[in-house]
């Protein structure tokens, strides 16, 4: 038996073991010595499970990472931000424990979950066929107002799981993106001035687990498009029918997962934040969204102007703490912006929270480049 | 390998237990690169499976009354951890990579002199190699990751993850049951040489898995 996982383990050696990188053993090694050595001798190792709460923690490793879940809500707050630079609500919930229950029964709910995505639906339907070409940049700008520097949320050049530095006061901050269309150019964020550039090419995989945030070359992956790196000319080729819509995405998000919910939506966020779709295209994804269960209505909700608009809240599957929020007009339904709260795992059950409004979209032919704006 | 000798092995569970520093040293020198490449098995970045990898060790401090007196070694015990501390990361990731999906990667900078080459061939190979794997459940991966790559036996599996032997011993045969699913969408795909590997992937998972042979 231990000969078949022998060979299992080879075929799977992807990649073989590793040693730490040089002087990182010594490095960790002191550090948990500290830690251990430094703690008051009066205190208790937790009992009830990975404590997170009976550590004193005299000296925190550097290595502070605020979870999984602060990023992955900040993370879709970006590519919601860069969509339609929506605002999230004002009020994000001060109880993290909590969720702010937005209930959709309380007064007058003249609408339901699914009104409101298929108005959105007709409102996409309507608006002007733009094309972008493989070429180009999506451009969006956005005002976003965010208790942590929005620049966080850009990924290093080590790694993309950047930590989120502590929650404090609130800020706006003026995000604009020039979003590369094909895997072969830059793209260019600016935090306020702050610039960063991301390199061409290799892009990243997503399937899901256990591989997540491989970042590998996958030059040829899919030539034609995919539905994570679609060209204009691949979403023109998708169904419009919302149920086939949604199949053909969750086949892209892992079967059977318990987070296949969170990997389509994440999926239609990054479609909707990324690129401009064709018209029917967009409504298709709407509608596909208003098939995902779980979400509810908030009657009324103001983005990071102060523009009030209908919400619709994506509770995490998983951590009930974590709500995303999309806002949608209440007028036009189209769609404005989120609202993205996420709390940090830990003694401090820290909640990292931004609200964005997009004020402009367009269409650039350079990184940098003057966009032409669409409405 | 003196993390082998069961003496030894009580030895070391007693003084951790205790709360002894040099043991939990001892623990760090002979598990930390184990439980570094499982998480990053499991997370897929280098950099996060380091932090992953102290915050394992913290954790077991944290957590060192819960070591069972009796035992071989701890190695299967910090591998649980650093597999529950994971899921939250391929959360998140998942959730974050989609979003950022479009920018691209962030160029490949060593951050030590490292064989550039060598990790990008790791990473095509996972890349590939997770796309039939994306069929698995977390717990499905988990377990895989835990007999197949790590080397444990299904009795340690149970143990690193407090489920049963029997409930490692279902999952690793849904999960043969999906690589055989996923073989054929690979050929579809055309793709001789993983096809063979998921082939021999399903074979081995039945082999490993004694109730599979019975059946």
């Amino acid at each position: 038996m231990s000969d078949d996982r022998a060979q299992l383990r080879e075929w799977y050696s992807v990649p073989a073991d590793r040693d730490l990188p040089p002087g990182r053993h010594l490095l960790h090694r002191e550090n948990l010595m500290n830690q251990i050595l430094n703690e008051p001798s009066g205190s208790q190792p937790g009992n009830s499970g990975p404590s997170r709460d009976s550590h004193p923690s005299p000296r925190r490793p550097s290595s502070r990472r605020p979870s999984a879940r602060g990023l992955l809500a900040t993370a879709a707050a970006v590519a919601l931000v860069a969509e339609a630079g929506v605002t999230v609500g004002e009020k994000l919930s001060p109880h993290p424990g909590s969720p702010a229950k937005p209930t959709a029964s309380s007064a007058a709910p003249a609408t339901t979950v699914t009104a409101v995505l298929d108005a959105a639906a007709r409102a996409a339907a309507a608006g002007p066929a733009v094309k972008i070409g493989p070429n180009q940049d999506f451009y969006v700008k956005a005002k976003v107002t965010a208790n942590f520097p929005v620049s966080a949320l850009v990924p290093s050049p080590h790694s993309l799981l950047t930590p989120l530095p502590p929650p404090s006061k609130p800020a706006s901050q003026v995000v604009q993106g020039w979003i590369a269309q094909s895997q072969v150019k830059e793209t260019l964020w600016k935090v306020d001035r702050h610039s960063t550039i991301l390199g061409p090419g290799t892009g990243i995989f997503v399937t899901g687990a256990p591989f997540v945030t491989m970042g590998g070359n996958i030059a040829g992956h899919a030539p034609g498009g995919s539905i994570l790196y679609p060209t204009y000319a691949y979403l023109q080729s998708l169904p419009t029918n919302p149920r086939q819509l949604l199949d053909l995405i969750e086949k892209q998000t892992p079967a059977d997962s318990p987070d296949q919910r969170d990997g389509a939506l994440a999926v239609i966020e990054q479609l909707l934040a990324t690129t401009i779709m064709p018209p029917q295209t967009a409504a298709a994804l709407y509608r596909a969204a208003a098939l995902i269960p779980g979400m509810t209505l908030i009657p009324d909700v103001t983005d990071a102007l102060g523009r009030h608009g209908i919400g619709i809240s994506i509770h995490q599957d998983v951590y009930k703490t974590d709500e995303d929020v999309w806002i949608f007009s209440k007028t036009t339904h189209q769609f404005l912006g989120v609202r993205e709260r996420a709390v940090v795992p830990g003694p401090g059950k820290e909640t990292h929270t931004l609200v964005s409004a997009v004020l402009a979209r367009g269409i650039a032919d350079s990184p940098g480049g003057t966009p032409t704006l669409i409405k | 390998m003196s993390m082998d000798e069961p003496a030894e092995q009580l030895r070391l569970r007693a003084l951790a237990r205790a709360g002894d520093a040099n043991a939990f040293g001892e623990l760090f020198d002979s598990c930390a690169k184990a439980v570094y490449n499982h998480a990053f098995r499991l997370i897929g970045d280098w950099s996060a499976a380091e932090d992953l990898m102290a915050q394992t060790f913290l954790e077991a401090w944290r957590s060192r009354e819960r070591i069972a007196a009796d035992g071989g070694s701890l190695r299967p015990w910090l591998l649980g951890i650093a597999t529950n501390l994971a899921r939250g990361h391929r959360r998140a990731s998942r959730r974050q990579v989609a979003a950022l999906l479009r920018l691209g990667p962030p160029p490949d900078i060593p951050d030590f002199s490292d064989d550039v080459t060598g990790r990008l061939d790791d990473a095509n190979r996972i890349a590939v190699l997770q796309r039939s794997l994306s069929r698995l459940r977390p717990d499905e991966l988990e377990v895989l990751a835990l007999c197949a790559w790590s080397d444990l036996s299904y009795p340690e599996a149970a143990e690193a993850l407090g489920v049963p032997v029997g409930t490692v011993r279902s999952r690793l045969s849904r999960a043969r049951a999906k690589l055989l699913k996923a073989t054929e969408r690979e050929r579809q795909r055309n793709s001789r040489e993983l096809t063979t590997k998921i082939d021999q992937l399903v074979d081995r998972t039945a082999n490993a898995d004694p109730s599979c042979k019975e059946a």
